[in-house]
This record gives structure tokens, C-alpha cells and sequence, in this order.
């Protein structure tokens, strides 16, 4: 092997492992934090029936709940270890199908909520970088409207002209395409604030940047100046963002399924919460998690790979 | 049956609609099925409802609005009509010994699963058998807890031998929690729940065709079925295709949604909502008033000093006048209760009306007469320094139908009328249910659904609300008992009139504040839609049919 693929095996194992500690602790302290919350797993699966005689036995027993805390605690790692994430308390089914059924319209409605930001943010700062000054903060109200309206109200507003007034649009479900584009324009609303307002900025200071003179200098036309030099550049800056924009994702989620009725991971987390679903809610978080150590391996690799640069700083 | 019904409520803008809107919702609906006005067999509906049901399987479901749904898949083995009697449905009649404990069933011998399997009296055993044995962890094994034998003499005559006799047992039996499934779908356990498996066979006039979690699921005709009750209005299959329940927890995006045309059924309607359901054309439909009333459950027990003083919650029960409140929150769309039974049970109670309430003269007279004399700064009566205050706690999930306001408005007028602090906060579930469990619990506003009052004193009250103190409410729990075991109907009335009067008048551990009801509307061109007296909840869809607007 040569040094350059040696050195690369380290970088990629001390990823992986550091990915690891992240995810235990992630759960760790999910588990104790949902065992620290008041009332007891039994009380809220049986409901009126928790004192019935035998029936709390019956479940301590088969959930498992009659073990010391540690023993499930690691009886869970263990499972997870198997890539076993147990049975959902309250819907009675197994977490992995619950999950593998609730994924897709998640993602769907992530990455079409990123697409639209993405193509409106790169928009707007194409064709607004050399505006007048008023025209711009203006602009930069609109985004900060975009950013700070609460989602629950936003989507509302949507529903009500959008589909119960007008009807263009289905209320509720996942079923079509089109049910995916008012929870989409809701939940890309705040994301497109954030990048638009990121992307202009960035646009803006590296107009006097010595690559723009010199592009300046070959006679290079206004927009393809900014469409092919600026925005790129911009965009790149931009992928310090992605933490942001995958909390934003995540919590924005939660929202958005739950006013459009949408099914979805955000809903299964907050119902497991109210249920005190201990096995969906820390599936959820353990995929959240995931996301998080993904995005992040990938933005530093793009980033390295875009900007060479940066490798030299790290060495 | 759970305490809790509807999960989740959000704010969602009410807003008048325009022509434009009520033109949508009479053009278009489902795709029509006769287009006249006599019932027609064809077409499909979506009916949006607010909870999707936590499991199919009808020994592990868990919430009551869940049996809306699952009465299309399972048949009982009786119907409970809208009167409170029984009548033949998967038995084709039945005997009852003199003494009450030994019930003798004749099964209907035309009775397949959709399956393809016959259903016999050994099927019908098993799934009685499999509920009852609480290893097997139904909540519904209680309903069962007078049965001691069931044998199947031959294949379609059942019987049911009893300790002692259950006047609740025909109740429980029409019940959707022991609706019948092929016993091959038993040994799945709670693996039943999930319908994808296919593996769930009832005898309904529905099955399921299509489930995707967390969004809808899809019924199709069972075109096999011929047994529906006499009562149902009509016989052979359902009249439509296909219905398909959509799950949509927002209470006014359902009614956006039946409005813009999107949906032609919804469960659970707003009652603010209803003069503009009504004037856009819709029909709206509230359901009988049979399950037991939204009241406060107050514990009487000396973990929750002061109130074990029986004056102090008289007092509470006299000090605010019900209907100003309820004509006020509710504008008319919702009846005050006068009880803990619903008035349109049998065994309602009518001579609690006027028999309490709004005296506020005789509240304060109670008080006083307690050693509630002294006032704070803030108005609230004290006694020895300590304030009179009552701490109501209902969790935040279940809150709905505007009973937050509702309760504020109770604490407006016990603060004005009394001098008394209602302290009111909406915690978690699992923090309530906690201090149920301990006995720390002080007022729960509790809705109980449609249940057998007399297993529900024995069950609910003695033993989940009080089952961790040293308090019972001794008197209703002995009519209970005797009520529980008469073998003639006037026994009967007397001992569940006397449960009413000891937990509202006597002990006014039950202060009874409205009618708790389950509601649908429709689109202009969806009839027969109605209830199912054996939960209160929407029934069926299989009386539906599709017709002209």
C-alpha cells in the first residue's frame, strides 16, 4: 500500500470511529433522558387498565422492563450491535418495519424541500447581485420574513388558499406527487431564507475578489460572471451551512408532517414521544444521528476535494 | 379502552369560506355510485378521520375511535341496538339459564371468513378463549372476567358458563373488542395488528385492500357478506366499492378538507365548526349521547387534603352555573351533562337534573361551614394560612373540543362565585398517569367513552383512580356490584341509578360537565352514514351509499 492509501485508511477508520462514539452517546443519552422523564412505560401502555390484576406483570414481563435499568440498557446496545432495533411499545410492530415505512416520505419531502431552496436562493443572488442598495434589503426582509414565521403558521396559510380554497393542491397525505408540494415549499421556506441570505452576502464581498477582476479584465458578460464564477464559489462557502440546514431539515420535518398529515419520521418521533415509545424514539435519534455524521463526512471530503487547499492546512 | 382519545391539536386558523370553495364541495366527492335517491351499490369515498388506529387486530386495539375502523373487518357475535338491546348477528338467537350463568348460542351456519374459512362455534371459542387468558396481554380480557367455561357442544352452538350472572356480558360481547377473527391469525399474537400481513380475517362487510402507515388505508367490498344485523337497514354486501379512511389528526384541516371537496366523510367536527358546515351545505351529524360524560374525576382521598372533606367538593360542584358556560363555549353545539351516564343510555338517571349545581349561596355556606373563612390578598379563601386550591391536571394530548376553555371558564367563576383557586396545567401523559398510579393525583377531567358503568365503577374507579388510596366510593361500588349481578331489569336500573347519585350527589367525586359525543359530516351526496350503539363512535361504512346531491 502506498503512503498516500495508508494515510487515507487512517483518516477514513478515525472517521468511522469517532461516527461510532457519536452514535452511542446520541442514544445514551436518549436513553436516560426518556428513562428520567416521569410515569412509567407500563402506566401509559395499559391506560385505565394498570391496575388490573396481572396485566402489569404481563407487560413488565414482555417488554422486558422487570431488569435492572443497566441490563436493558445494554441488552439494547447489544441489539443494536445485531442491527436489531426491537418492538415498538405502543404500535406493536417492529421498529425496523415501522421505520423502513416512515423513511421515504422523510426523505422525499427533505430533498425536495432542499432542491426548491437550493434553486431559489442560487436565483435570487444571480439576478440580484448588482441591485440598488433599497432593492436589497428589501430582499433581505423577505428572507428574514422567510426564516422566522413559524412553520405551523406558514403551512397553514398555504392549506388554507392553496388547497382548501383553491383546491390545487391535496391537504393531507403522501400518495401523489402533487401532495408533496405545499409540505415542500413550507418546510424549504426557512432553508431557502437561511441560503439566500448566506449566498448574496458571499456573492457580494467576493465581487472585488482578484479571480472576478481578472475575469472582469477578459470581458467576461455580467451573468456569466456570477453564474459560472461567483454563485460556485458561494456555494462552496455555503456547505458550512449543511449542519444547519440538516437541524433545520429535521426539526422543520416534525412540523410540516404534522400539519399536512404527512407520514413520516417527524411524526413517528413525536408521537413515540407522547407515547413514551422508548424503542421508536431511539431508532429515530440514532438515524438523526446518523444524518448528521454522514452529512458532515461528505461536506469535509467535498470540501477537500474542491478546495485543495485545505488539505495542506490539515496536515 | 383507553382513557385518552384524540391525540394531537394544533392551531389552525378558522376562516370563512368563499363561493368558490362551496362550489368545489358540491361538484365534486367521490365517484358516484346509483345518482339517485334510493341506495345504489358502487363507488368509493375517502373519510378522513383524526386518529389512525394503533392496531387492527380487535383484541389489542387501543383507543375507541379506533373501532370505527375496525367494525367494517369484524363482526360480534351480537348487535347492541341504538335502545341498549341485543339482537342476533353472528348468533342467530340465544338462551339464557334462570340463575343468569349459563348463556347458550346458536351461530348462524352462513357465516365464512374472508379468508374463505367457515365461521363455527370452535372459532368462536378460540377467540374468547385467546382474549380471557391474560398472558396473552389484551386489555380486553376483563370484559371476559365473569366467563369460567366455553364449550362448543357442536359446531354452531356455544356455551358460555359464567360465575355469576353478567349483566354486562351482551354489552361486552357486541363489543368491536370481541369481534370475531379466524383463530389461524390468533397465534400471530399482537403480530395481528399490522393488516399488510394479510393475515387478519374477519367476517366484515369490508377487508383491507391497501395500508400505508401513518397516511391512510384502503377497505374493498367483502362481496361474500350476507349476515349484517336486521337493524342495518339492508342486507348482502356493502353498498360501496371501497372506503378509504384518511388519517388527518388536524381538526380543522379535516373540515378544510371535506369543505374544498378533497374528502366525503369526516369524523370528529369542531363544534365552532358546524353553523359554517351546515350553511356551505354539508351534513353534519352529532352521535348519541351514550358513552359516559367529560367531567372531573376529584380524588377523594386524604393523599389530596383538603378534598377529602365531601363539603369542600359539593361546594365545587354548586359553585358555577354549567350552562352559562357550556351556551358559551359551545354555542349550543354540545349538551351539559347532568351525570356520569350519557342521557341517552338506559340507565340514565333523569332525577339528577336540578338536583345540583349553580347554588352558590350553599357553596359558600359549605366553606364556611369547612373553616374556609379567611381571604388572602388575592381573594382565595384560606384557613390557617393555607389557600383553598384545587389542582386540575389533564394531559396535554388530550385536550381537544375546547375543554381548556371550558375548564377556564369554571375557574373564572369558582375564583368570583367561592373564592376558590382552580390551578390548572397540561402536563405529559406519562406525569399524569404517574400520579394516577401513586394516588398524588388531584382532578382529572376524564372522558371514559361508551362503557358498561357497572364494570366501569369496579374497573375505572375502584380500581385505577382509587386503587392506590385508602378512599373508595364504598356505595357505588356496591351498586356497581349488584348491579353487575341482577338477574331482572328494575334491580338493575335501581342499583346503576344509585351509582349515579353517590358518585355526583353524595360524593361528588364525579362532577359531570358535558355530553361527550363522537360527530360526523358529509358531503351533500354521502347517506347513510351513522353511529354504532355498541361504542358511540361512527359506525361502519357499511351502510353508506353514494346518491344524488
Amino acid at each position: 500500500m502506498t503512503d498516500t492509501g495508508r494515510a487515507l485508511l487512517r483518516v477514513v477508520l478515525r472517521r468511522l470511529a469517532g461516527a461510532l462514539v457519536v452514535l452511542w452517546a446520541a442514544v445514551t443519552v436518549t436513553f436516560v433522558g426518556l428513562r428520567a422523564m416521569p410515569g412509567s412505560v407500563e402506566d401509559v401502555v395499559l391506560g385505565v387498565h394498570a391496575n388490573d390484576p396481572g396485566l402489569r406483570e404481563q407487560v413488565r414481563d414482555a417488554l422486558g422492563l422487570d431488569r435492572p435499568v443497566l441490563v436493558q440498557y445494554l441488552d439494547f446496545l447489544a441489539g443494536l450491535a445485531r442491527g436489531d432495533l426491537g418492538r415498538s411499545y405502543v404500535q406493536r410492530t417492529d421498529v425496523a418495519d415501522l421505520i423502513g415505512s416512515q423513511i421515504g416520505p422523510t426523505v422525499q419531502l427533505a430533498v425536495a424541500a432542499l432542491l426548491i431552496a437550493g434553486v431559489t436562493a442560487w436565483l435570487v443572488a444571480v439576478l440580484t447581485v448588482d441591485r440598488p442598495p433599497a432593492s436589497l434589503r428589501l430582499l433581505s426582509a423577505v428572507e428574514m420574513l422567510a426564516i422566522c414565521v413559524p412553520t405551523f403558521w406558514a403551512g397553514s396559510l398555504l392549506l388554507l388558499l392553496l388547497s382548501y380554497r383553491w383546491g390545487w393542491f391535496p391537504a393531507a397525505g403522501a400518495g401523489s406527487p402533487s401532495a408533496l408540494v405545499l409540505p415542500a415549499l413550507t418546510l424549504a421556506l426557512p432553508i431557502g431564507g437561511i441560503l439566500g441570505q448566506f449566498l448574496r452576502e458571499e456573492v457580494a464581498r467576493r465581487q472585488h475578489d482578484p479571480f472576478v477582476l481578472s475575469a472582469r479584465a477578459r470581458g467576461i458578460s455580467p451573468l456569466r460572471l456570477r453564474t459560472v464564477h461567483l454563485v460556485p464559489h458561494a456555494a462552496v462557502a455555503s456547505l458550512t451551512l449543511a449542519g444547519n440546514m440538516l437541524g433545520a431539515l429535521i426539526g422543520g420535518a416534525v412540523v410540516v408532517e404534522t400539519v399536512f398529515g404527512r407520514p413520516g419520521l417527524g411524526r413517528t418521533a413525536l408521537t413515540a414521544v407522547q407515547g413514551k415509545d422508548m424503542p421508536v424514539l431511539l431508532a429515530v435519534v440514532l438515524i438523526v444521528a446518523a444524518a448528521y455524521v454522514l452529512v458532515s463526512a461528505v461536506v469535509d471530503t467535498a470540501a477537500v476535494l474542491i478546495d485543495p487547499r485545505l488539505q495542506e492546512v490539515r496536515r | 379502552m383507553s382513557l385518552r382519545s384524540l391525540p394531537l391539536r394544533r392551531p389552525v386558523p378558522i376562516v370563512a369560506l368563499t363561493a368558490t370553495a362551496l362550489l368545489l364541495a358540491a361538484c365534486s366527492g367521490g365517484e358516484t355510485g346509483s345518482g339517485g335517491d334510493t341506495p345504489g351499490t358502487g363507488g368509493s369515498l375517502t373519510w378522513a378521520i383524526a386518529s389512525e388506529p394503533s392496531c387492527f387486530a380487535p383484541a389489542f386495539h387501543q383507543l375507541v375511535s379506533d373501532r370505527a375502523v375496525l367494525r367494517n373487518l369484524v363482526d360480534s357475535l351480537v348487535h347492541q341496538e341504538q335502545d341498549g338491546s341485543f339482537t342476533p348477528w353472528l348468533a342467530s338467537g340465544w338462551t339464557v339459564s334462570d340463575d343468569g350463568t349459563t348463556y347458550t348460542f346458536d351461530l348462524r351456519d352462513d357465516v365464512t371468513f374472508s379468508d374463505g374459512a367457515a365461521l363455527d362455534a370452535a372459532a368462536v371459542q378460540a377467540n374468547y378463549d385467546y382474549v380471557r387468558d391474560a398472558s396473552h396481554g389484551s386489555t380486553y380480557a376483563t370484559l371476559l372476567s365473569s366467563v369460567t367455561d366455553i364449550t362448543a357442544p357442536d359446531d354452531h352452538t356455544l356455551v358460555l358458563q359464567l360465575s355469576a350472572p353478567d349483566t354486562s356480558l351482551l354489552d361486552s360481547l357486541s363489543s368491536v373488542a370481541l369481534g370475531i377473527v379466524d383463530p389461524a391469525g390468533l397465534e400471530l399474537g399482537d403480530g395481528l395488528c399490522d393488516p399488510t400481513t394479510g393475515d387478519l380475517s374477519g367476517t366484515g362487510p369490508f377487508t383491507v385492500a391497501d395500508y400505508s402507515r401513518g397516511d391512510h388505508v384502503e377497505l374493498v367490498r367483502n362481496d361474500d357478506y350476507d349476515w349484517a344485523p336486521e337493524s342495518a337497514g339492508h342486507s348482502g354486501p356493502a353498498y360501496l366499492d371501497s372506503v378509504t379512511y384518511s388519517f388527518q389528526s388536524d381538526d380543522a384541516g379535516r373540515v378544510g378538507a371535506l369543505q374544498s371537496g378533497q374528502v366525503q366523510v369526516i369524523s370528529g367536527v369542531p363544534a365552532l365548526q358546524v353553523a359554517g358546515l351546515e350553511s356551505a351545505g354539508l351534513t353534519y351529524q352529532n352521535g348519541p349521547r351514550t358513552a359516559s360524560t367529560f367531567g372531573f374525576v376529584v380524588n377523594a382521598d386524604p393523599a389530596n387534603a383538603p378534598w377529602d372533606d365531601v363539603r369542600l367538593r359539593q361546594a365545587v360542584r354548586d359553585g358555577f352555573d354549567l350552562d352559562a358556560i357550556v351556551q358559551a363555549v359551545y354555542a349550543g353545539q354540545v349538551d351539559r351533562a347532568w351525570s356520569w351516564v350519557g342521557q341517552d343510555s338506559a340507565g340514565y338517571d333523569a332525577d339528577l337534573e336540578g338536583a345540583w349545581g349553580d347554588d352558590v349561596d350553599a357553596a359558600n355556606a359549605l366553606l364556611d361551614e369547612a373553616g374556609w373563612t379567611e381571604r388572602d390578598a388575592d381573594g382565595y379563601r384560606t384557613r390557617d394560612g393555607e389557600r383553598l386550591s384545587l389542582a386540575v391536571t389533564y394531559d396535554a394530548d388530550s385536550v381537544r373540543d375546547q375543554r381548556d376553555t371550558l375548564i377556564e371558564a369554571v375557574q373564572d367563576q369558582l375564583k368570583t362565585n367561592l373564592g376558590v383557586e382552580l390551578a390548572f396545567s397540561t402536563p405529559t401523559w406519562t406525569e399524569v398517569s404517574a400520579s394516577i398510579a401513586d394516588g398524588s393525583w388531584s382532578v382529572y377531567p376524564a372522558t371514559f367513552g361508551k362503557t358498561d358503568y357497572a364494570n366501569s365503577v369496579l374497573g375505572t374507579w375502584a380500581g385505577y383512580f382509587y386503587a392506590a388510596g385508602s378512599y373508595q366510593p364504598t356505595a357505588a361500588v356496591e351498586a356497581a356490584t349488584t348491579a353487575l349481578t341482577a338477574t331482572d331489569h328494575a334491580a338493575y336500573t335501581t342499583a346503576i341509578d344509585a351509582v349515579q347519585t353517590d358518585l355526583v350527589l353524595d360524593e361528588a367525586v364525579f362532577i359531570p360537565l358535558t355530553e361527550s359525543t363522537f360527530q360526523v359530516a358529509t358531503a351533500a351526496e354521502v347517506h347513510g352514514a351513522g353511529f354504532d350503539p355498541s361504542s358511540g363512535t361512527p359506525d361502519s361504512a357499511y351502510g353508506v351509499w353514494l346518491g344524488r346531491s
